[in-house]
């Protein structure tokens, strides 16, 4: 089902990293009702077949029980060749 | 502009043929009887595999059908994408 590949889509040189912001970019990734985390559940329906629809109660989920934990997000993003 | 290592030129090369070959699913998905869609996707398929060949025997696995070394899993060991020695 998920295939990972230990290559990103675009190189990618991060000059001066901001452990701050990124932690607040994520936590706004689930948002007050979760909509944001449309973008995630479109990124990874692209990158599926067609035909199977990922659920998305359980990115919902996810988001909504680790919305502040920056490390259990990446450790997600691995499986899903996200970039955050 | 820095220069780029090989490593990283062949890492760019083998990202642009895989983002062409996504985009040419896709495409393929809403015109399944493109024959020049079908042609565009074969041609930066075979691209992208050969890349990754070339990348995985040079510098470590990029999936893990690619691990070759019977002493250790270079998987786990080589670095991943978001690791600070990438860059």
């Amino acid at each position: 089902m998920w295939q990972y590949e230990k290559k990103l889509q675009y190189p990618v040189k991060i000059k001066t990293p901001n452990p701050a912001l990124a932690r607040i970019i994520i936590s706004q990734l689930g948002g007050a009702s979760c909509k944001n985390i449309y973008s995630l559940y479109y990124y990874i329906k692209q990158n599926s077949l067609p035909v199977i629809c990922v659920n998305r109660q359980a990115c919902f989920l996810f988001t909504v029980l680790y919305k502040s934990d920056h490390n259990v997000l990446c450790k997600y993003t691995k499986y899903t060749q996200c970039v955050i | 502009m820095a220069m780029l290592s090989d490593k990283e030129k062949l890492m760019m090369k083998l990202q642009s043929a895989s983002f062409a070959m996504k985009e040419a699913e896709l495409f393929l998905d809403t015109h399944p009887t493109c024959r020049e869609g079908i042609e565009y996707f074969k041609k930066h398929k075979d691209l992208c595999n050969k890349l990754k060949a070339e990348y995985a025997e040079k510098y470590g696995p990029i999936t893990t059908d690619q691990q070759t070394s019977d002493k250790k899993w270079s998987w786990v060991t080589s670095p991943f994408p978001w690791e600070r020695s990438i860059d």
